[in-house]
């Protein structure tokens, strides 16, 4: 009996690993339970080679787990390539097409006639659906629920061809009995059903909340799902949602969407985020909201387009020429991607500065399940220009937090005109040093003011912590089932994670720190960007903090987690939490 | 702005003196806006003019409307996002040659092959003012400058025969030293409905030298009443030419503009089905039973 168990296909195009992955989380979302679910690609366009990894749950999951209970193995020479990404633990059911035998290294392999099987019952494609019909009875999984989902997927072909189906699903049933092999069953209650989505669909769900009815966007992975989701709903919504000629122009279009009144949004990568680096330096002096999603990936240059890495953190808050207030969000999950997206245009709309939200692709583009009740968020407005302020309008006027009431074309008596030059408070270009300095001074105020109103931190684990873990992203979810692990086994560890990473809590955080015993630092950048960041903000003692950063192209494991904070325990503890 | 103010050339002039220097075409250009504004009533908090960065792209801080002086090369990105998301807008970009096709030149294409439904007026003096005399691309080849010192390598485009090829709907070429000529032309691109493509060579005198002036405009020829705007090949016909530069409107089409097919997609995906609501889209993520 477990509470959780991760199940994985692996096949060539056309196998319908993938496809199997899908109608299984579903049917597990269905029944309430929790799921996480990754894909990985080879590089072909189509046809290639592609694995599909599904962790199920009966409780919260925060992290794909380090280890795969049971496979399906369509075609070894499929596996092998994905074999640094799909680590076998000790005892693993291993499921493979008879046709192609297991290599010598490959302990207790159980053939199956996938391909045989399927065929002989009129579907000769149906081997992705006998393999979900074993995994389902083998695993103890809501197996009435898989075949509905099967039977849905099959809804709109043939009469005959949905019958195969559920005649080859019915035969895995069946032969997952006969094979008379010892598995771990789920335990579960079920409950009610989740929604299930991406971290890039989260997004988009959280600006369509927030109010965005103006994105434009250019294609790049691992963003690109954020542009189909809105370029299918902003219209409904009576919204534009525009693809452009590159990503100049999509900040472009974003800023004068904004500028004439309407939230706007863009998503990109980051070679995206590079090409946009002087807008953004626009969107700042001219003071005009703006979203800037940046789902990243492995860098430098192309890097690695299709795996997740947390290397764009100092191009997303460094970036840019001259002293450029603006802000940046760390998403930490999916969910968290909905949250913060709102929170990134309510404080692009209120304080009048771009906001870059830093996801990635392990976040963008897996798929988990979230409670629909969880997805719900204020929203705010920009600070329009009443009456009084048109009098005599200055559209840059001081005011004790930085924010000056915005016009919006159409609105008379509110014109001005908006510079990416250096501008006194009604927008008229100045090079004059006092007139640079007291701007420079008020938009910086800006900065001030979000960090009191918005400081947005989590923070997991124990109350008084011997070893306190700092990270951001999509790191955080390895490291909060690391430290659930190496508590009960009686450590004392806490993680503070900033969402907001510019302006950073830096009192928060600064507290958090004094309060440990030792500090470890854990991120995906081979630089360790976040780590020299955090210097620039915090004392982190060099005494007591330990750093753990590497590159991405593999997400971090929790084991990888629990090894790096068990070197920072004093040595009694080391044993015993590893044991 | 008081309204017995409104609608003379005067009103639209703002308190800001151009930084052009004195006998620059620009201020023949500027004239003929302000002019044009006027004749077309254009509402000044109903208009914003766009503009890059360069001497010309300093002109939206002259015009009292709502206005967006951007970065180098993009005034075509902002304007597109100003009148997709504020259609009723009259929006016009402005800016330099440099400025528009060779910092700028991707926007151009795809603003131009989009239809946006803007006006789009290019001071073209050949040059690069504002760097002080550096080579442009419609810098004639074989010309010294000061990024050039053995003579310009590079042969110079002609910016309305790339609006034409592009897909402009409407483009014009026009003289700022004719100024009846260029506001006339400027009251057609502003009303046209679609992408209007507007050239206005536009001397410097400071790095073309004060004869650009006379010898611009013993090559201006005013084109033929007969000509055919409807045809692409007819368009071309005045674009590249050597020792004459044809003026007037060559090439007019009535096709739909960015703001037209971008209310057909609101229509294809919505119809007359009422607006979605957040449970609609979120149900849509929720496993079916």
């Amino acid at each position: 009996m477990s509470d959780q168990l991760t199940l994985s296909i692996v096949g060539s195009g056309g196998d319908g690993a993938v496809a199997a992955g899908d109608i299984l989380a579903m049917a597990c979302a269905r029944n309430g339970l929790h799921v996480i679910k990754t894909e990985a690609y080879g590089p072909q366009i189509r046809g290639g080679e592609s694995s599909c990894t599904v962790r199920v749950s009966a409780r919260p999951i925060y992290s794909q787990a380090d280890t795969i209970d049971a496979i399906v193995v369509f075609s070894w020479a499929d596996f092998a390539r994905f074999r640094s990404e799909l680590v076998l633990a000790a005892g693993a059911v291993v499921l493979h097409e008879a046709d192609d035998p297991a290599p010598e290294e490959v302990k207790n392999a159980v053939p199956v006639p996938f391909t045989k099987l399927s065929r002989e019952l009129g579907a000769p494609a149906g081997k992705n659906v006998l393999a979900l019909g074993m995994l389902g009875t083998l695993f103890g999984l809501p197996v009435e629920a898989i075949r509905t989902a099967v039977k849905r997927r099959f809804g709109k072909k043939a009469q005959a061809v949905q019958d195969a189906n559920l005649r080859v699903f019915d035969a895995g049933v069946e032969k997952a009995a006969e094979l008379g092999i010892a598995t771990t069953k789920l335990t579960y209650t079920a409950g009610a059903p989740r929604l299930v989505m991406s971290g890039n669909e989260a997004s988009a769900f959280g600006a369509i909340d927030a109010g965005c009815r103006f994105f434009a966007g250019y294609p790049i992975t691992p963003s690109s799902e954020i542009l189909h989701m809105l370029g299918e709903w902003l219209p409904k919504l009576g919204g534009t949602c525009l693809q452009t000629e590159d990503e100049l122009s999509a900040i472009g279009a974003v800023l004068g969407a904004s500028f004439a009144g309407v939230k706007s949004m863009t998503a990109t990568s980051g070679p995206g985020l590079s090409l946009m680096s002087e807008m953004l330096g626009l969107g700042s002096i001219a003071e005009l909201p703006s979203v800037i999603v940046n789902v990243q990936r492995g860098g430098p240059s192309t890097g690695i387009p299709t795996k997740s890495e947390q290397s764009d953190l100092f191009h997303a808050v460094f970036a840019g020429h001259g002293d450029m207030p603006r802000v940046v969000i760390g998403a930490t999950d999916v969910e968290d991607a909905y949250h913060a997206t709102v929170d990134a245009f309510n404080i692009a709309e209120e304080f009048q500065v771009p906001v870059i939200l830093l996801s990635d692709q392990l976040i963008g583009q897996r798929r988990e399940t979230i409670d629909a009740s969880a997805i719900t968020h204020d929203v705010k407005e920009r600070r329009l220009a009443h009456p009084e302020d048109l009098e005599e309008f200055r559209r840059y006027r001081e005011t004790p937090d930085g924010v000056s009431p915005m016009s919006i074309p159409g609105v008379a008596g509110g014109m001005y005109q908006t510079n990416g030059l250096e501008h006194d408070e009604r927008g008229r270009p100045s090079s004059m040093f006092l007139m640079h300095e007291k701007m420079n001074a008020k938009r910086y105020r800006k900065l001030d003011a979000i960090a009191k109103k918005y400081p947005l931190f989590k923070r997991y684990g124990a109350a008084d912590p011997e070893l306190g873990i700092l990270c951001w992203g999509s790191s955080s979810g390895a490291v909060r089932e690391a430290i659930d692990v190496l508590n009960a086994r009686g450590a004392r560890v806490a993680a503070f994670v900033p969402q907001m990473l510019e302006p950073l809590p830096a009192a928060e955080l600064q507290k958090f720190v004094d309060s440990c015993e030792n500090v470890l630092v854990v991120e995906l950048s081979f630089a360790a960007q976040f780590h020299q960041y955090l210097r620039t903000k915090v004392d982190l003692p060099r005494t007591k903090t330990r750093v753990y950063a590497r590159s991405g192209g593999r997400s971090l494991s929790v084991s990888e987690v629990i090894a790096e904070a068990a070197r920072s325990l004093p040595t009694a503890k080391l044993e015993e939490v590893l044991a | 702005m008081t309204c017995e103010a409104v609608y003379t050339p005067n009103s639209y002039k703002t308190d800001l003196k151009p930084v052009w220097c004195p006998g620059c075409g620009d201020f023949g250009v500027l004239n003929s806006l302000y002019r044009a504004l006027a004749d077309l009533k254009c509402e000044p908090h109903d208009t914003v003019v766009v503009s890059g960065i360069g001497c010309s792209s300093r002109l939206p801080g002259y015009v009292e409307t709502y206005g967006f002086n951007s970065l180098h090369g993009r005034a075509l990105p902002i304007a597109t996002g100003v009148k997709l998301a504020a259609p009723d807008l009259t929006v016009v970009a402005v800016g330099g040659d440099g400025d528009g096709i060779a910092i700028g030149g991707n926007h151009f294409l795809h603003s131009a092959r989009r239809n946006l439904d803007i006006a789009y007026i290019m001071m073209d003096n050949e040059i690069y003012g504002l760097t002080k005399g550096q080579a442009g691309p419609t810098t004639p080849i074989g010309d010294k400058t000061k990024s050039t010192t053995y003579g310009n390598p590079d042969e110079a485009v002609d910016p309305c025969g790339l609006a034409i090829a592009f897909g402009a709907s409407w483009v014009a070429r026009g003289f700022s030293g004719d100024i009846k000529g260029s506001t006339e032309l400027m009251k057609q691109a502003v009303a046209h409905k679609g992408f209007a493509f507007l050239n206005i060579m536009s001397p410097c005198v400071t790095w073309r030298g004060d004869d650009q002036f006379k010898e611009l405009r013993a090559k201006v020829r005013a084109i033929a009443p007969e000509h055919d705007k409807t045809s692409r090949e007819a368009a071309q016909r005045f674009c590249n030419e050597k020792g004459v530069i044809t003026t007037g409107v060559l090439y007019e089409v009535k096709t739909p503009t960015l703001v037209d097919e971008m209310l057909d997609i609101r229509w294809r995906a919505q119809g007359d089905a009422p607006l979605p609501q957040r449970d609609d889209i979120l149900a849509t993520f929720l496993p079916k039973t």
